[in-house]
């Protein structure tokens, strides 16, 4: 095996950062919002197009969806999540999160629960449209209640892995 | 400080950062997202950015001139950002290998657990990342004193960020390693005399 080694590198990062002047932590972070928030119209669009993407593909009338591939709910979720940053307050994140936890692990069981799909749909459908007027309370409650649904799911991801093992 | 009583301090508004010359390298298979961590890091001052989509193209960046900072998304298409971490910390030419990482996600897979805690990184934040937390990740990783570890299993930033020995009951594997318990005295004590000595104040050469 291997040896471990301890090596202690030059930090080139705060050597970069010894240089006098430069801004305040304040200042640094106000202009990166507002960087950011050039950025608004287009990440809503995004977000738009992406809860419509699940909704069309996934959504409770959409014909083929038994043929989907867990990956593209994965990576459409995500896409909320990366555009979630200028609707801060919303909890769409967080839905987008828990939608992903959702898909990974019907990917990992090898299939859907649909209708805790489309509660996830819903959710991501009301935070959109309300989310940033809730109150805090209100939007945790909404992502409680899409965590009970994953741990439900969970439970049931046990039940299948003691079932194959012939425990169950 | 030393890093076994490093501790986070936060940072306070009035701080000055200066990060005019840091050379970052991004890393995302999304361009919106990219655009949006483009966004966070130029707007702190730093003009040095390189934005990649691939990790291949990522790598070429890697092995030509060296960064202070780089900031990779973890999920991505072809080789995931936890590889392309790996990869720095094992295979990129001096001062790279060292460089300072963060590796943002959405989401970590239950496949990724993992292989997202050994792949190097000094952080791993969840997205959306937000210029207050992104900022004081840097600073922390600027003051940072941990040192690397290179081993089999794993190359990369100590994880352990207070040092109290390896588990009751395992042997380390370090050299700097100690066991807990203590153990008897291979020696006869000092007597009274002897520590006496030790605390009397004498005269020395410099």
């Amino acid at each position: 095996m291997k040896p471990v080694k301890m090596i202690r590198p030059p930090n080139r990062l705060r050597a970069a950062m010894a240089a006098s002047g430069g801004l305040s932590a304040r200042e640094a972070i106000r202009r990166s919002e507002a960087a950011v928030d050039t950025l608004r119209e287009p990440c809503l669009a995004a977000i738009d197009g992406a809860i419509a993407q699940i909704e069309l593909r996934f959504g409770a009338a959409a014909a083929g969806r038994d043929g989907e591939d867990f990956e593209t709910l994965y990576r459409l979720s995500t896409h909320i999540i990366d555009s979630s940053i200028v609707v801060r307050n919303s909890g769409l994140d967080d839905a987008a999160r828990a939608l992903c936890g959702l898909a990974d692990l019907s990917g990992e069981m090898g299939r859907w629960d649909w209708p805790a799909v489309q509660v996830h749909i819903e959710a991501l459908k009301m935070l959109r449209a309300a989310g940033e007027a809730m109150t805090k309370e209100q939007r945790n409650a909404v992502i409680e209640g899409l965590m009970k649904v994953t741990r439900k799911r969970v439970g049931d991801a046990s039940a299948l892995m003691a079932e194959a093992s012939g425990n169950g | 400080m030393s890093a076994a009583t490093q501790v986070f301090t936060p940072m306070s508004p009035a701080d000055k950062v200066n990060l005019e010359k840091l050379a970052v390298l991004i890393v995302d298979n999304n361009s919106q997202s990219l655009e949006i961590m483009g966004q966070v890091i130029s707007g702190f001052g730093i003009r040095n950015i390189t934005k990649c989509q691939t990790v291949k193209e990522a790598k070429g960046v890697v092995s030509r001139g060296p960064l202070d900072f780089v900031l990779c998304e973890a999920q991505l298409p072809d080789e995931d950002g936890y590889s392309f971490l790996r990869w720095i910390r094992r295979e990129a030419p001096d001062p790279n290998k060292y460089v300072a990482a963060v590796v943002v996600t959405g989401h970590t897979r239950i496949s990724q657990v993992m292989k997202a805690r050994e792949c190097g990184a000094h952080f791993i934040v969840a997205k959306p990342i937000t210029p207050a937390v992104l900022l004081q990740r840097i600073v922390w990783v600027s003051k940072d004193d941990r040192m690397f570890v290179d081993c089999e299993s794993y190359v990369g930033p100590d994880r352990r960020f207070r040092r109290l020995g390896p588990p009751p009951g395992v042997d380390g594997r370090r050299c700097d390693d100690v066991a807990p318990d203590v153990g008897l005295a291979k020696e006869p004590n000092l007597d009274q005399s002897n520590i006496d000595t030790l605390f009397k104040p004498s005269k020395v050469a410099l």
